[in-house]
Parts: structure tokens; sequence; C-alpha cells
């Protein structure tokens, strides 16, 4: 299982990078804007994977996630049809573009479900059989729960870049891309968004430890 | 116990983060294997994002996301064909609107013969509905109109606005 999350990646991040890749994008987004049908299935395989990983962390239910992977699509294809660079020497960004807007649509639903709703987001299922779980474990997904609510409610910039090379697994070189940011600038926001949420754990920890000292007899 | 080194704090985080090139992250474990408190600040480090990572995709989602391209492909196939329809009737209400006026104009302009009249109404066109619908600004309200291919003056839209509007996504224009 774990070679086979490593092979997936690995087709990934050959898929992802370089000028050929694009190109491929741009060549494939031209011929599905003119009609081929089949276009739009390589492109979905092509980013599928990586655009559902970024919407992932915002979605209550699968099918949340589902409906923002196929409408971060829907929704980059209309913004290509309109800044299709057709007589722009820069490269086409197709990548970019769909995993942005996901990014936006996840971040938006989580905003609107959190309207409706007062318990926190737990957006992604535990990972567990349904037995009783011993006091570690419990303790581990308090603290998961605590810091994925805390990656949330990150500034905008930081919260980006996390999710991004976190969630999607991209390099910071991506990130930027995607984000129309510099590397450097994608590393700091990284580097900070890093320390926030370890402060919060070592708060978190700090209080634990106290509580469990006053209980002592 | 002492805290790690202040130092050492941006390399441990660089190195957790996954991008230190070799050559500094050897540099790293060298100083880690002679600094407890910066071997237990890189543990929790790597802890803290652990805890913020995602658990593997579940069976459920796998399922959940399965065909789910032919939807979206269905989906898009029912935003042209409402493009369409919008554009259409755009064009019918134009043509009766022309129609209308060029009928009512003569009584409503006083002390004009009626020669001049006919003559502009035989060589009156049909107006570019695209451009009046455009003008009107019906394609700017970010309903699935605002992506038609038509309005091609936006092909040279710089970065930072094309950036900008795709971070203003419009959840209800789907």
């Amino acid at each position: 299982m774990a070679d086979e999350n490593h092979d997936a990646k690995s087709r990934l991040r050959v898929l992802a990078g370089g000028a050929a890749a694009r190109e491929r994008d741009a060549e494939l987004v031209r011929a599905f804007l003119v009609g081929d049908e089949d276009a739009f299935q390589e492109l979905w395989r092509r980013h599928e994977a990586t655009v559902f990983a970024v919407v992932r962390r915002y979605a209550r239910a699968p099918e949340d996630a589902r409906d923002l992977v196929q409408r971060a699509f829907i929704r980059a294809l209309s913004a290509s049809r309109r800044g299709f660079p057709s007589r722009n020497s820069k490269p086409f960004l197709f990548r970019a573009w769909v995993l942005r807007i996901a990014a936006n649509l996840g971040k938006n639903h989580a905003r609107d479900e959190a309207r409706w709703r007062t318990e926190s987001l737990d957006v992604v299922p535990d990972a567990v059989d349904g037995a009783p779980a011993p006091e570690d474990v419990l303790l581990r997904r308090e603290r998961e729960r605590l810091v994925r609510k805390a990656v949330l409610e990150l500034p905008r910039r930081q919260r980006e870049v996390l999710t991004l090379r976190l969630d999607a697994d991209l390099s910071f070189e991506e990130v930027a891309e995607t984000l129309g940011i510099t590397q450097n600038n994608a590393k700091v926001c990284f580097h900070h968004a890093t320390k926030r949420l370890h402060a919060l754990v070592a708060e978190a920890s700090a209080a634990d430890a106290a509580a469990e000292k006053e209980d002592r007899p | 116990m002492t805290g790690p080194c202040r130092e050492w704090e941006d390399a441990l985080i660089q190195k957790v983060s996954g991008e230190l090139a070799p050559a500094a992250l050897l540099r790293v474990d060298e100083h880690l294997s002679s600094c407890a408190p910066c071997r237990a600040e890189a543990e929790g480090l790597a802890e803290t994002l652990s805890l913020a990572s995602l658990p593997p995709v579940t069976e459920a989602e796998r399922s959940a996301l399965a065909g789910s391209d032919r939807a979206a492909l269905a989906a898009w196939k029912r935003s042209l064909r409402r493009r369409r329809l919008l554009a259409a009737g755009a064009a019918v209400f134009a043509v009766a609107a022309a129609a209308l006026l060029v009928a009512v104009s003569p009584g409503l302009i006083r002390g004009s013969s009626p020669a001049p009249m006919v003559a502009e109404a035989t060589s009156w066109q049909v107006p570019d509905v695209e451009d009046a619908w455009s003008l009107a600004g019906v394609v700017g309200s970010g309903a699935d109109v605002a992506d038609d291919p038509s309005d091609s003056s936006d092909d040279s839209v710089s970065d930072d606005a094309l950036y900008a509007e795709l971070d203003d996504v419009d959840l209800d224009s789907l």
C-alpha cells in the first residue's frame, strides 16, 4: 500500500512539473475547448488526485470533496476560455489555475458550512475501526482536531502554502507557481505557519501536563 | 532543560519541511547528533506537521470520486447549453426591441417626413447582440455567461487580474 502511494506520488511528480507537462495541459485544454472530450478525460486523469488532495481538508463528506473537484475543473476551464493566452507568450498554467481555484472553493465551502454548523470542522474521517481507542490514541486524535482547525484559521497565504505543501505534496517551486508568489515567499509562509502551529501544540501539551499534575492526589 | 539553540531554529523548520539541500541537511543532522534540545525541537516540529497532515484517502472517498469526470463533463455541457439559450434569448429580445423602435419612431419624432425614416429602416443592420449584452454589464454578473469565449478582449488580461479573478470564486455560478 505504501509502495502504491509512493508510485502514485512519483507518477504525479513526473506529470506535474516541467514545461512539457504545461504544454501538454495547454494542448489538452485547447482540444477540449473545440469539442474533444477525450482531452477532458486526460486532463482529469492528470490532475484529479492533486485537486482532490487540495479540497479534501475543507470537505465534510467525500461527496462534498467530489463536488468541489468537479467545480474546480469546470471553473478552471471557464477561466481558460477567457484568459487563454492565445496572443500571449507567457506559459499557460492550467494546473496552477485549477489548484488555486480548488483551494479557494474549498475555503469558501468550509466558510459556508461553518455558518450553518456550530461544531468544529472535522473534515476527514478518522482512520478507526470503531473499537474503543486507548487514551493515547484519543489524545492524539484530539490534537489532530486542534491542529487541523488551527490550519484553517491560519492567515490566508500561510494556509494556502502549508496545505498545498502538506496535502497536495507540491514542491515549493510548484506552490509558488500555483499562488503566483516567489519560492522564497512560499518558504517564509510555510515557516511562519509551522511555527504558529508548533506553538499551539506546545501550549496544549503544557496545559495537559498542568491538568494531569492537578489531578494527581 | 534548556530550549533549542536559537541560531538553529530556522534550520530545524527547513529540515522538517524538506527544503534543505543535502549539504545543509548534513550540517543540521551533525548538530542534532550532539544537541538534545534541538533534537527534541526537531521531533516536536515533525510531530506538529504530522498532526496537521491528513490521513490517507479512504475507500469511501475513492468510491465518491469514481465516475465524477463524467458528471463534470455533463455539467460543463449543461452550462454551455445555458449560455447558448441565453445568447439566443438576448438576440430575439434585441431584434424585437429594434423592430418596435422602428415601428413607433415616426409617431415620436414630430416634423420629420417619413421618407428618411424608411430609408433608415432599410439600411438598418442587426445589432451585435453579444456586444450589446456585454456593454449592458450582464456578463459581469458572475453567472456562467461571464466566461463566454466571445469576450475575446480578455485574451490580453494581465496575470494579476487573472489571479484576482481566480481568487474570486462564486460558488453559485456553476
